[in-house]
């Protein structure tokens, strides 16, 4: 039994989040990838927090280690001529290239994508950018916030009166690395039929504003001619939906199908309610939800938050916990299906992080493999091409490798 | 030019509210065949409305110019959203007569995408056991919110419920703010399950030209978005630090922020990474005098200052137009971008310049511009090829040319209320 991509090779030249999350997918379904890392220094993210005892040290970023599983790493200076030469030979045993530069640096270097494809015509070469390969703002400077931002997001997170807030973390750059992933694996899925490669050009803002949420906000506003209102979570017409306080804690109400409003009444034991003419249709109660967050408050401030969830959804209603980030790791839902995964490190020990973001029962379960130290793979995968260790110090020596 | 990469795979979309339906429209973009199934004996929530026939005479959100028409399931935003590049049937899935013709359908198709809690298909009389014995090498990819096993398998969960079993929500708000404030919608995780269930799609069809077999993938939406929070787990589960809510700012780079522009409710983001990028801050604002206090003069600086700094920056840029901000820093390098409501987006150069949005004229909404992709193939260009679908459009298209049924037996079909192009009277 096979891995799907088990036969899929993909010379990774991505640094930052949204190129390496992308290389994680292929590597965790079985593509073989080649991380290539500056000599010396390296993909940025191993200078980014979070670190392992808080100690700054290249090998031992978290942040690296999470986006860099199961795939190998060798070090290569495209700024030599020789290390370019040594690249083109990479490129003409491998299926796929993803590339995460500023867009004019593979151009500046030789490697555009026509150069490369006369070289190896099925090559799939993904482009991730933040602003996609052309247009005006194509060189701008970016970061999550500021990308962030420019989509159709922003505008309306957060509350009236207030400043608009970016999401927690770095949610555009997953995203587009998500997206890039599933193209990638698109145009190669044609490729390895017909041998006619092709680039795949990947914009983080643009992954911002495609279906489904972001396209959804857009086509609202096209619609009517509303834009994005910071209303926090009191949206006109829907109710109840939102964050509530428990005893101990908090829960998310997703209470605005009609159907649930009966469920509702009866998970607090008040279906004379619905004689109530305030609450008596799913319309009215929406006309009269702040009379009926005076009944639910102090109803759900005597519940602990299993109390409350556990009787919701035994109604059938879709109420959950809010949990803090150490009650995700110890969920006993994602602990039986095994979502987080120890990786054996040979610097930072036994670490665990998320692991593949889908089972595929055809496929065996293997182990997590660590990310790779810089330069780990130098000498498997150059051997490949024939150096031999000899060769290996000579381009150690030139800062070639 | 060369076929679509997914040109000759059949899709059969089962997706309710986002996470399936937008997981088959990235299939149908990148060209694979998808039939979208539709009961029209009740009303899916979400991507056909909120109710199958508003109430005329007054303003509804979310219709074309707030007007739901005489067919409001095919004038509601969130179809115009992510339902274009499909056929779209009818079909009563309630009557056996329903499931037999489903499994005709199924026999000749490669992927069934659908996002029903875990069971649902299986009552249906359409689970992965049934559609296996029609079609062996099907491949059913079931995106449930938590999963088809496992101790909260049965909870009623949907991308909000999610948000919050993920720690996106603990984390999803204004430093010191009170929970109960924070906003709920978007939910975001859609975005990434339906990414990643298109992702699922390819990778088992790639595997079944090897090895000739389907399968069934068991995804949950909360798996497919724990990645995407996998620097605040990975520093929990070394370091046992439980991470806090930052708003808009950041642990290392400052200033960062969200500043106020003229005009009503304008802002522009920046960061400042480096003290290069500082200096191109300071020379864009014309380096007022406040720039030069030490405790702003270096990164430590500025990190532990940051409130007296987004107040001078914010007296700075209020005066300013949030779009020349972005230009005028971007000069200096340092990053900046403009939070843009709808409408400027849809007017953004960049975008226009790039083909981002297409006009397409559709029967029952007009004419409107929709949004692209997250991406673009350079010899296979993706483009709107069919408009988001009526209810029922491709009715006879599928049920004739496709599966070979004669007019008559169509006519006995919508006779029978199996199929039909609006909803049944009685739907709510």
């Amino acid at each position: 039994m096979e891995e799907a991509l088990s036969d899929v090779k993909v010379l990774d030249l991505t640094h930052y989040i949204a190129g390496p999350y992308c290389t994680r997918v292929l590597a965790d379904y079985g593509a073989e990838v080649i991380k290539v890392e500056k000599p010396g220094c390296g993909d940025a993210t191993r200078r980014m927090g979070p670190f392992l005892g808080d100690e700054v040290h290249p090998e031992k970023s978290g942040f690296f280690l999470h986006l860099n599983t199961n795939k190998k790493g060798i070090t290569l200076n495209l700024k030599t001529k020789s290390g370019v030469a040594i690249f083109k030979e990479l490129l003409k045993r491998t299926d796929i290239l993803v590339e995460s530069f500023a867009p004019r640096v593979m151009p500046s270097l030789g490697l555009d994508y026509e150069t490369l494809s006369k070289l190896n015509p099925k090559l799939v070469m993904t482009s991730i950018s933040n602003f996609g390969q052309t247009g005006p703002y194509r060189d701008y400077k970016a970061t999550e916030i500021t990308l962030f931002a420019m989509g159709p997001h922003m505008y309306g997170e957060g509350s009236p009166g207030r400043e608009p807030l970016k999401y927690p973390g770095h949610k555009s750059q997953y995203l587009a690395g998500s997206h890039a992933a599933t193209a990638t694996l698109g145009a190669f899925f044609s490729s390895s039929i017909n041998g006619e490669g092709q680039q795949v050009d990947v914009s983080v803002i643009e992954s911002l504003s495609a279906p489904p949420e972001g396209a959804g906000t857009l086509m609202s506003t096209a619609f009517t001619g509303l834009d994005q209102q910071r209303i926090g979570h009191r949206r006109e017409g829907f109710y109840p939906w939102g964050v509530y306080p428990v005893k101990d804690g908090f829960i998310l109400i997703y209470g605005i199908v009609p159907a649930f409003w009966p469920r509702i009444l009866k998970w607090m034991g008040r279906e004379d309610l619905l004689q109530d003419e305030r609450f008596n249709t799913p319309f009215a109660k929406i006309m009269h939800h702040a009379d009926f967050d005076a009944i639910l408050l102090p109803w759900l401030l005597e519940r602990t938050r299993t109390e409350a969830v556990e009787t919701a959804q035994a109604q059938r209603i879709p109420v959950t916990p809010v949990y803090t980030i150490d009650e995700v790791v110890k969920d006993p839902q994602y602990n039986a299906r095994n979502i987080f995964q120890e990786v054996a490190h040979p610097v930072m020990g036994k670490v665990l992080c998320p692991g593949l973001p889908f089972s595929m029962p055809e496929a065996p379960k293997k182990p997590q493999r660590a990310a790779p130290l810089l330069g780990e793979h130098n000498r498997e995968i150059y051997g490949r091409l024939g150096y031999r260790d000899g060769d290996l110090v000579k381009l150690r020596e030139r800062g070639i490798i | 030019m060369s076929k679509l990469p997914l040109t000759g795979i059949r899709v059969i979309d089962h997706g309710i509210v986002y996470t399936g339906t937008a997981a088959t429209t990235l299939l149908a973009d990148m060209g694979a065949e998808v039939i979208r199934v539709e009961p029209i004996n009740i009303l899916p929530p979400f991507t056909r409305g909120m109710m199958a026939r508003p109430p005329k005479g007054i303003p509804m959100p979310g219709y074309v110019d707030s007007d739901p028409g005489e067919r409001p399931w095919d004038r509601w935003f969130q179809l115009h959203a992510m339902q274009h590049n499909k056929y779209d049937i009818t079909l009563d899935l309630s009557q056996p007569k329903g499931v037999e013709i489903y499994k005709r359908i199924a026999k000749i198709s490669d992927v069934v995408l659908e996002n029903f809690a875990p069971g649902v298909m299986d009552r249906m009389g359409i689970g992965y056991e049934d559609l296996k014995a029609v079609k062996p090498d099907i491949i059913l990819i079931s995106a449930s919110g938590l999963g088809a096993v496992g101790p909260y398998k049965n909870y009623a969960a949907v991308g909000t419920s999610l948000s919050g079993m993920t720690g996106m929500m603990s984390l999803r708000g204004y430093p010191g703010d009170d929970p109960t404030i924070r906003t709920v919608m978007p939910v975001w995780s859609d975005n990434v399950a339906a990414t990643t269930a298109a992702f699922a799609a390819i990778a088992a069809l790639y595997m079944r030209r090897k090895t000739g077999k389907g399968q069934f993938i068991d995804m949950s939406q909360a798996e497919t978005f724990l990645p995407h929070m996998g620097e605040v787990i990975v520093d929990y589960t070394m370091n046992g630090r439980v991470a806090q809510v930052m708003g808009n700012r950041d642990q290392t780079m400052a200033p960062q922020g969200c500043y106020p522009c003229r005009g009503e409710d304008q802002w522009v983001t920046l960061s400042i990474s480096t003290d290069r990028q500082w200096e191109g801050l300071c020379r864009a604002m014309g380096n007022p005098p406040w720039t030069k206090e030490e405790r702003f003069g270096s990164v430590l600086g500025r990190l532990s200052n940051q409130d007296d700094l987004d107040k001078n920056i914010g007296e700075w840029t209020k005066q300013q137009d949030h779009y020349e901000v972005m230009h005028l820093l971007q000069k200096e390098g340092v990053p900046a971008g403009p939070v843009l409501t709808c409408t400027e987006i849809f007017s953004d150069p960049h975008l226009e310049a790039r083909g981002y949005f297409t006009e397409l004229t559709h029967r029952e909404a007009g004419t409107h511009r929709y949004p692209g992709n997250a991406f673009q193939f350079s010899k296979t260009p993706m483009s709107i090829r069919m408009a988001p679908p009526c209810l029922g459009e491709h009715n006879d298209y599928i049920y004739g040319e496709l599966l070979g049924m004669t007019k008559a037996e169509i006519e006995a079909l919508k006779a029978e209320n199996l199929i039909g192009d609006a909803y049944l009277p009685e739907v709510f």
